[in-house]
């Protein structure tokens, strides 16, 4: 999201640091722990880098093209919906299809989604796109957040079925989910060479210090 | 169940009853610029489909069997009951110690303490030890009701472990009945409880099941070249703790895989073929102890 683009998405001050925020969708509560902040009257919710890999991206200067607020974004992996819950801030008027598949986190998934009304929990297992082909519909951002060995190869199916010509990816890659015995460094170049096949430009940016040996690639231009 | 059907002449509706049947998953002839326009569409009732979806979600949530979660997070009730237990008990102890030196310091069973604690007087379990001339404070029966409060909160921690395990090999003799006879049920619990469901125990090589537990160790190996490990969880099984050193690891080999065989018989058929898994794996470990 670069700076202005959409309005739901502000960079601000937060006890004298630099954060950035999102215009809550369901004010006056706070989702997984996160600051409230108020501004020109409306209320805005801390993105923490801790929890979610994108706002951990923004801060390490990751420059996103444009989310509308009409989007349609495809998240696989949305786990309890942290990162999930911000998309839907930014997103207000389009439509969030949620992938999770262990039963146990799409509880507060599920209760997210009642409270916001742009979410559709999917719980189907993001390696069978073949399961959720009749539910998920053509998205202008795909992002995936699974901590799998193969999640460059389920991210990239996904990408072929839904993912709209003029659309942009992003995949957060842990290196130590995909061999704990090679230095992370040569997994990424890996990644990135895998992913360029597919895509016309291929952006990494590493989430130091806020993840350890997680590194964001953002994929322009599907084939 | 299918939110949107859509099908490649281009038609489409929203969560109809009929929609069971349908998946046109072509991927050979899938065509993106036409699904685009399709998804433009659709995207006109979304809220009608964030509703349906939520409510397909919650059927889907709900409809599912949760037997095997439920004896993984029994089997951590119990590690748990039991590390409470013993912080507890030995706080007990401390606390008993000054009234009851001679019962504290000569019985190491902490149930046997709490019990005795709970349903005996200060005479009746001096006696019991068989003590004419105890060491003990000559306090109030004010003080003794509260070291009974404290106990009888413990023997509860115990009642709650007991109902637990009972509900654990009850649950296992359904659902898992060769994998349970082979590993007995606390320790296929907690094998259950490493590999998530029933299912990716199936499906797992045995090899993987002998290290299941032993991770921190299988990892240091793979990154920095230490030794292998032998056996996780499968440690504390009565066969491998019964072998001599030299033998365990064979013995933890020969376990794990008739495990993965049960595991299989379970997941696919539940057929109780138990007896004849038990006997193989038996001769087999006296023939590898012998060796």
């Amino acid at each position: 999201m670069q700076k202005g683009s959409n309005p739901r998405v502000k960079q601000t001050m937060l006890k004298g640091k630099k954060v950035f925020a999102t215009e809550s969708l369901a004010p006056g509560k706070s989702v997984y722990g996160e600051s409230l902040i108020s501004l020109n009257g409306k209320e805005y919710r801390e993105w923490v880098p801790f929890r979610s890999k994108i706002a951990a991206g923004l801060m390490n200067g990751l420059r996103m093209p444009e989310l509308s607020m009409d989007s349609v974004v495809l998240y696989l992996g949305a786990a309890s919906g942290t990162t999930v819950s911000h998309i839907s801030d930014i997103v207000s008027n389009g439509l969030i299809f949620a992938v999770e598949v262990s039963p146990h986190v799409t509880y507060s998934l599920i209760s997210l989604a009642e409270a916001r009304g742009n979410i559709v929990p999917v719980l189907e297992d993001a390696n069978k796109p073949e399961e959720y082909f009749n539910t998920v519909i053509a998205s202008d951002f795909v992002f995936q957040d699974i901590a799998q060995k193969n999640q460059v190869e389920i991210f990239l199916k996904n990408c072929r079925l839904f993912l709209k010509q003029s659309g942009f990816a992003m995949i957060s890659i842990k290196a130590r989910s995909i061999d704990i015995s090679k230095k992370p460094r040569r997994i990424f170049e890996e990644v990135r060479k895998e992913l360029e096949q597919r895509f016309r430009e291929v952006k990494p940016c590493t989430l130091e210090p806020f993840q350890k040996d997680h590194c964001l690639f953002l994929c322009l231009g599907r084939e | 169940m299918a939110l949107v059907y859509r099908h490649i002449t281009g038609e489409y509706y929203i969560g109809s009853q009929e929609d069971e049947k349908v998946s046109e998953f072509l991927p050979s002839s899938f065509d993106i610029s036409l699904f685009e326009r399709l998804s433009k569409k659709v995207f006109k009732e979304k809220d009608k489909i964030a509703r349906k979806g939520i409510e397909i979600a919650k059927e889907k949530i709900s409809g599912k069997d949760y037997t095997e979660d439920l004896i993984i997070q029994a089997s951590g009730l119990i590690d748990e009951s039991d590390k409470t237990i013993n912080y507890l008990a030995r706080r007990l102890r401390r606390l008993a110690l000054t009234i009851y030196p001679e019962l504290c310091l000569r019985v190491d069973d902490n149930k046997k303490i709490v019990e005795m604690l709970l349903s005996k007087e200060k005479e009746e379990i001096n006696s019991l030890l068989g003590i004419k001339k105890s060491m003990g404070w000559k306090c109030q029966k004010k003080d003794c009701e509260f070291l009974k409060e404290a106990a009888g909160k413990i023997k509860e921690l115990f009642t709650v472990r007991e109902i637990a395990s009972e509900f654990i090999s009850e649950k296992e003799k359904r659902i898992m009945p060769n994998f349970s006879a082979i590993a007995g049920p606390s320790i296929s619990a907690k094998l259950l409880s490493h590999a998530g469901s029933l299912r990716s125990l199936a499906i797992m090589p045995a090899s993987t099941i002998q290290l299941l537990g032993a991770e921190k160790a299988l990892f240091r190996h793979i990154t920095r070249g230490s030794k292998c490990p032998k056996y996780g969880i499968l440690f504390q099984h009565p066969a491998v703790q019964g072998a001599e050193k030299k033998a365990r690891g064979k013995v933890a080999r020969i376990i794990a895989d008739k495990l993965s065989i049960a595991a299989r018989i379970d997941f696919f058929s539940k057929e109780d073929k138990s007896a004849e898994l038990i006997k193989e794996m038996e001769r087999r470990i006296k023939d590898a102890k012998r060796k």
